[in-house]
């Protein structure tokens, strides 16, 4: 147990010239925006001196690493600043839109799961055949296919022509949970096609090298019936694929649901970053950068740690 | 096309009781169609330890995983009958044959390392194992399994218990392997190579440990192995077998002492030896010469027939049987009343 | 523990004098190296050849890889000819490279699968500048023609060849510089047995025909005893017991060799067998040797001086040298069982 708990620990040790490494970046790749956040907040007619102005009144004028520190110092506190156009904390704009984004990624990484792996396993286990060809086929147009196009033909037909589900826009959560649901269906459809298509993929390929091993050779010797040598031992056996694929998956659908939002007019933190990005609200662009990159690493860092879950050789032997 | 006759000579043993396991006219394919073994017949009594040797491709392995059924998808039975305790477990079902294997008939084979499930503890790949075939709470389950690893010489079984199988040496493994084999007492163990990756002094330990099992429980062994020169214990038995069949079916010591095919005389005669003289200028191993015919390419008559110093014309005639040499005895040669081949010194 | 040299002092020089030599292999992070190799000389004189015979975690691997230059010792000092290989500007070291070569287990992963047999072979001369590719490819043929394979063999590709002919390549290629000293490490474990004795066979013809001195590694009590003039037994990183071929293999005084031999696989009709307690025990991990005499975890012998003591390395008869506590109870030559004391109680 004590080695386990050291791998956790420096798993999360390691973790933290990560994130600060990413802060710097977020920060800095904001500044490389053409166009001066001053004058775009001066309005169209301002004077030079309006623009001077507000330059130092939110402290635009001072040198870059000075800007850094004052924002990181605000970060740590839970300050992400005020945005600039709404004139309310970026944090509180993103905690409005955050439970939108979570709604459909959720239901889309769940979605993955539900027909990826269950397709996978199918594929795997008449691999050859011509239902595994068809599979294959298939996930192969899954990935290929982009998501704002499938998205596009999904809101064309499904809602706009048969209007079996709703188009645009989602209900809060907490007030019409029903209706929610069924305004994160399309989008969620949409952002997991390419997700099905590459868990299936996965599973199915390092199902088949499981499959073929000698230790399944021995299973079988041993009697045991092929339910259980799939079930438990397969699964368990692909477990770091599938958790490799999981983690990949999330990290993905978070940039992909910018688009997916879009265009079906989600109000959801992909928005958000779209809409301050062209305003040029710098503060809330940072905020949304730097929360998306706190997920993405601290979804890393579970998964990191839950490889030496599933596979006793990860942890015991770091 | 191919005459194949069994004789009455395949059971080598006087049949006193009923043999527990007898494999007749076994024949393997690949799915293509190309033959890999043929006409593999033999008896295994209860309690008897057989050892089936030959060089690589000469089908002993694939024979060894059709008894149980684990051909890979590249092979398939293409004819004969296996049976234990007289049904044919060729044409079981699966959920008949799974009450079979690891219960009465188990195997073991070649790397203990990647014979095992690297993600789940050696107690557990154990218990599931009994608990499978018997209806045994987890609690017993454990102890029993713990019994079982003490009783293969594992050190520190409660220990052992939750460790995975990469915290083991390779004779651990190894050992946990035959714990998960013999757990349920099985009639027969068939070994595929099982010590071959192991180290010399580990590998005596090992082969004591097959013996006494099989002395202790009347489990009646077939040891696949290349390796002649292991055969100094736990075994009564000789068979070898060459580009897909059996050339020589005899006990342990007439084979050794008198072979009567070329191929196992010319086996025993590559062996390094280590008595006096045998490192000398002069002294040669003997090698045979040319190559196994390759699946598919093989000869019309005798097999062995084109490397063999005693071929004779009508060696290449026709495809030669088993024939009876005595006290139970077979060999596949023309020549058996002719040969007076020399095997190890006495 | 640093032996004193294996041999007495010779009339010829030795080839190759390792001397002290330890190889420790890092794992960092503050953990204990692992020693591979740890304290062994030797000699090795013109036109013999010296079997180390060991298994797991004996370090013979690496001890071969260390005489042909390609493992830098951790401590201690390989002449090769006289010379100090540690002392050798590059280009001299490139130059002493001809006079050791080896040849490795697995003959399929030796060869580089998209040249040609002759390309091959002739490899080592082109990378030592001798010759133009002419004689280069002339003198490939012959050498596929002194392995037994024949000019035809020269165009093929290695997937193209059997086992036991790839294997015939390396050693051809091996010779192609014609080196005074060839390592062969488990050159025919990965082969099959007529194919093994038709190596073993050559091997002991081109010994005769190129003069060669050869270090041969390999578990195989047989072969070693087939190919061997002295032998040298190897246990976690040491050498146990060093002899003449005879002495070692018919009158072993090291509890270990004896072990070996009792164990190693024999066709021994029933008459003949003798029943042997197998050696009981694991191998030790290479991490961690037993402090004291390394075998005594294991030793039926072992006694209470064993744990606290390196045994000396002692040359109880003329040219045969142990390292044992109790090896001089055995030179009468009575069966190692006889003298069964209790094991040592620490492990």
């Amino acid at each position: 147990m004590n080695r386990a708990l050291h791998f956790i620990v420096r798993r999360c040790l390691q973790f933290i010239p990560v994130i600060l490494l990413a802060t710097l970046v977020v920060f800095g790749l904001v500044q490389l925006i053409p166009g001066d956040p001053a004058v775009t907040l001066a309005g169209e007619n301002a004077t030079v001196e309006r623009i001077e102005e507000i330059r130092r009144a939110y402290g635009l004028d001072r040198p870059f690493l000075v800007q850094y520190g004052h924002w990181l110092g605000g970060v740590v506190q839970g300050d992400l600043a005020q945005s600039m156009l709404a004139s309310k904390p970026v944090l509180e704009l993103i905690a409005d839109r955050f439970p939108a984004t979570l709604l459909i990624v959720g239901a889309a990484v769940l979605l993955a799961l539900l027909v990826g792996v269950p397709l996978g396993i199918a594929a795997a286990t008449r691999a050859r055949s011509s239902f595994d060809n068809a599979v294959m086929a298939l996930s192969s147009m899954g990935v290929a296919l982009p998501n704002f196009w499938l998205a596009m033909i999904l809101v064309y037909w499904l809602a706009l022509s048969w209007q079996w589900l709703p188009a645009t826009g989602l209900p809060s959560l907490s007030d019409a949970p029903g209706k929610a649901l069924l305004h994160a269906i399309l989008p969620a459809v949409a952002l997991a096609s390419a997700g099905v298509a590459e868990v299936s993929r996965q599973v199915r390929s390092a199902l088949i090298e499981v499959l073929a091993s000698d230790h399944v050779r021995t299973l079988r010797a041993k009697g045991l019936p092929r339910w259980r040598i799939l079930w438990q031992h397969g699964l368990k056996n692909i477990g770091v694929t599938l958790l490799t694929v999981l983690s990949l998956l999330i990290n993905r659908l978070l940039g992909a649901t910018v688009v997916v939002e879009a265009v079906f007019a989600i109000p959801g933190i992909g928005s958000l970053l779209v809409h301050s990005a062209i305003n040029k609200d710098f503060a809330v662009v940072q905020g949304v950068a730097l929360m998306m990159v706190l997920i993405v690493v601290l979804i890393n860092l579970v998964t990191d740690i839950l490889y030496g879950v599933v596979d006793p050789r990860i942890a015991r032997q770091a | 096309m191919d005459a194949v006759k069994v004789t009455e000579a395949a059971p080598c043993q006087p049949a006193e009781r009923a043999p527990v396991l007898s494999v007749r006219g076994l024949a393997i394919a690949t799915r293509g169609g190309v033959q890999v073994t043929r006409d593999v017949s033999f008896d295994l009594q209860p309690g008897e330890r057989v050892r089936v040797v030959g060089e690589s491709g000469c089908g002993k392995t694939a024979t060894g995983l059709a008894v149980l059924g684990l051909l890979p998808s590249g092979l398939t039975v293409a004819g004969g009958e296996v049976r234990f305790h007289g049904d044919n477990l060729l044409n079981l079902p699966e959920a008949a044959l799974n009450r079979i294997r690891g219960r009465r008939v188990s195997m073991i084979f070649q790397e203990p390392m990647s014979a095992l499930d690297p993600v789940f503890t050696i107690g557990r790949q154990l218990s599931e194992t009994l608990r499978a075939h018997h209806r045994v709470g987890p609690r017993e389950a454990k102890e029993r399994c713990i019994d079982a690893l003490d009783a293969v010489g594992i050190p520190l079984p409660r220990q052992r218990y939750d460790e995975y199988p990469f915290q083991l040496s390779g004779g651990m493994r190894q050992r946990a392997m035959i714990a998960i084999a013999t757990i349920c007492q099985p009639e027969v163990l068939i070994a595929d190579e099982a010590t071959t990756a192991l180290d010399v002094t580990i590998q005596a330990q090992i082969i004591e440990l097959l013996g006494r099992l099989s002395e202790q429980h009347r489990m009646a062994l077939l040891f696949i192995s290349h390796d002649l020169g292991a055969v100094a214990s736990a075994c009564n038995r000789l068979l070898t077998m060459y580009a897909g069949e059996i050339v020589e079916d005899a006990p342990l010591d007439d084979a050794l002492l008198r072979p009567r095919h070329p191929y196992t005389a010319g086996l025993l005669a590559a062996i390094p030896r280590r008595q006096q003289g045998s490192g000398q200028a002069g002294h040669r191993l003997l090698s045979i010469a040319g190559r196994v015919p390759r699946p598919g390419a093989m000869p019309e008559g005798c097999r062995f027939a084109p490397r063999c110093v005693h071929v004779q014309p009508r060696c290449h005639e026709g495809p030669v049987s088993l024939l009876a040499t005595g006290r139970g005895a077979a060999a596949r040669c023309l020549r058996i009343d002719q040969l007076a081949l020399g095997g190890v010194a006495a | 523990m640093t032996p004193a040299l294996a041999t007495t002092p010779h009339a010829t020089a030795p080839l190759v004098r390792v001397e002290s030599l330890a190889v420790h292999f890092d794992r960092g992070r503050g953990q204990p190296p692992l020693r591979a190799v740890d304290g062994v000389s030797f000699d090795l004189l013109p036109g013999e050849t010296l079997g180390v015979i060991g298994e797991s975690g004996s370090g013979k691997s690496t001890l071969a890889r260390v005489v042909v230059l390609l493992q830098q010792p951790s401590q201690g000092r390989v002449w090769l000819a006289g010379q100090d290989s540690a002392t050798l500007a590059p280009e001299a070291l490139r130059l002493a490279r001809r006079q050791v070569q080896i040849v490795f287990q697995d003959p399929r992963a030796a060869l580089n699968p998209r040249m040609r047999v002759h390309r091959l072979i002739a490899e080592p001369l082109r990378i030592q500048r001798i010759g133009n590719a002419a004689s280069q490819r002339d003198a490939a043929v012959e050498l596929l023609e002194r392995v037994e394979l024949g000019a035809d063999f020269a165009e093929r590709y290695p997937h193209q060849l059997s086992g036991g002919q790839r294997q015939r390549v390396n050693i051809a290629r091996a010779l192609a510089v014609r080196p005074q000293v060839l390592v062969c490490d488990e050159v025919v474990a990965a082969l099959d047995l007529s194919i093994q004795a038709g190596i073993l066979n050559l091997f002991k013809d081109l010994q005769q025909q190129f003069g060669l001195t050869t270090l041969f590694i390999t578990h195989d009590l047989g072969v070693t005893a087939y190919v061997s003039s002295r032998v040298a037994v190897m246990y976690l990183g040491t050498f146990v017991e060093v002899g003449g071929r005879d002495q070692v293999i018919d009158a072993p005084l090291h509890p270990y060799t004896r072990a070996l031999l009792e164990a190693a696989p024999e066709p021994v009709p029933a008459a003949r067998r003798r029943a042997h307690a197998p050696l009981q025990g694991e191998i030790p991990s290479p991490v961690a040797p037993p402090s004291g005499c390394r075998f005594r975890t294991r030793c039926p012998l072992a006694v209470d001086r064993c744990a606290a003591e390196v045994p000396a390395w002692r040359e109880l008869r003329p040219g045969q040298h142990v390292a044992c506590h109790r090896a001089h109870e055995a030179l009468d030559g009575a069966p190692l069982a006889q003298r069964a004391a209790p094991p040592s109680a620490s492990p």
